[in-house]
């Protein structure tokens, strides 16, 4: 992630990078049963986490719930690793905070 | 003609139209110029060719027909009423294409429970129709557009594109789009058409894998039935139709679209339990559909977990 979106997110008090991380790693985790030694930033979505086109509707839908915010088809199509999903999550949050400002 | 058998555990079917562009070429225009009567007379040599040379299918429309009691006790018995079986499959092709192709009106249509796909699509959610392969969906998708709403059809599209283009021809109307589930944002496609308050028309009676599937009785025997569409109903919020569009005679199809059932997850652990019981209502309602219609059962492969042991 940037800095600046770091700097920015502690700023107005919404949570770390590593903070999204453990959260999104744990829905990983406990709700699709993933092996948590396969969470890494580059990790495919679809070959390396076997999630497939519905796991990846169930996702979205519990990623929205968690942070309160929605996800359109476009950028959830454009999803591919878990990379991608942090950096979305921090870019919505983000977002957020600032609409709320 | 299309096939729905197969071979391979993991994939059963190909989604492919058997018979090659000449033979779906040929039923096409004899269904343009001779009508449907010409057509199912040409479709009794085709059957006698299936019977004959389509052994996997023979074999799976007799463990079928076992299943629903049939005793099948003597050859000629048993080809006759498989016979019948295909013959059956090979006129809802055919009536699928001459409804598509512009030949409804020769047709009688009746459909039972319309109100309740009305008052389930008023709450701006989309709906969510279950069915199987059984009966004729294409005349369900027909009676549909009288809903005016757009509809999507999700499936196994894995067609080749000559016969693709063939039937785009062929086509007067464009009844539905398709969602491929060989495409890896149909889940998508499928939530963000509910969200527009849309049609979606999913079977389920085939997995693929046994990821996302419950293991139910079905006809007295362990079957693998698909989550998937009770799962996208849940986590959409979108209500969910059972429906069955079944040939009572020839040339006259009767819906039966049952009253929207509204699903929501409760916690994780809780969900093979609700989404066995979300599968089992709809197998039971088959089940019940097959009873009356047994011949309209379209899935030409072994269907259930082991193999009928004919000595049961």
């Amino acid at each position: 992630m940037l800095p600046e979106i770091d700097k920015a997110q502690q700023s107005i008090g919404i949570p770390e990078r590593e903070e999204i991380i453990a959260i999104l790693n744990k829905i990983l985790e406990e709700d699709f049963e993933i092996d948590p030694s396969l969470l890494k930033p580059e990790a495919s979505l679809r070959d390396d986490l076997g999630l497939d086109s519905l796991d990846g509707v169930d996702l979205v839908v519990a990623i929205e719930k968690k942070f309160r915010f929605r996800v359109d088809e476009e950028e959830a199509r454009s999803i591919r690793t878990l990379t991608d999903i942090y950096e979305s999550v921090d870019r919505h949050l983000l977002q957020l905070a600032e609409n709320q400002r | 003609m299309k096939t729905q058998g197969g071979t391979e555990q993991t994939n059963r079917w190909t989604g492919r139209t058997r018979g090659g562009y000449l033979g779906n070429w040929i039923f096409i225009n004899l269904l343009r110029i001779g009508g449907v009567w010409i057509a199912y007379f040409f479709l009794v040599p085709v059957t006698f060719y299936y019977l004959l040379f389509a052994s996997q299918a023979v074999m799976a429309s007799q463990a079928y027909l076992r299943r629903q009691g049939y005793k099948l006790q003597s050859i000629i018995g048993r080809w006759w009423l498989t016979f019948k079986h295909f013959f059956s499959f090979g006129q809802t092709l055919l009536d699928r294409v001459a409804i598509i192709a512009g030949k409804a009106s020769r047709y009688t249509f009746v459909f039972e429970g319309q109100h309740h796909l009305e008052t389930a699509l008023a709450g701006g959610k989309g709906v969510l129709i279950i069915s199987a392969h059984f009966g004729n969906w294409q005349a369900a998708a027909h009676l549909l557009g009288t809903l005016n709403v757009p509809v999507h059809i999700v499936a196994y599209e894995n067609e080749v594109a000559p016969i693709k283009q063939l039937f785009a021809e062929a086509l007067k109307k464009k009844l539905f789009t398709i969602i491929s589930l060989g495409n890896d944002a149909a889940g998508l496609e499928i939530m963000t058409a509910l969200k527009r308050g849309e049609i979606v028309a999913m079977h389920a009676d085939r997995t693929i894998g046994d990821k996302h599937s419950v293991r139910l009785n079905f006809l007295g025997a362990p079957a693998r039935f698909p989550s998937g569409p009770f799962t996208v109903a849940a986590l959409s919020g979108a209500p969910l139709v059972h429906a069955f569009a079944v040939r009572r005679r020839v040339c006259s199809y009767h819906l039966y679209a049952y009253p929207p059932q509204h699903l929501a997850f409760g916690s994780r652990k809780d969900r093979p339990k609700q989404l066995e019981q979300w599968v089992s209502l709809f197998v039971q309602r088959l089940e019940a559909h097959l009873k009356s219609y047994p011949l309209q059962w379209y899935n030409f492969y072994e269907f259930w977990e082991e193999p009928l042991s004919l000595s049961s």
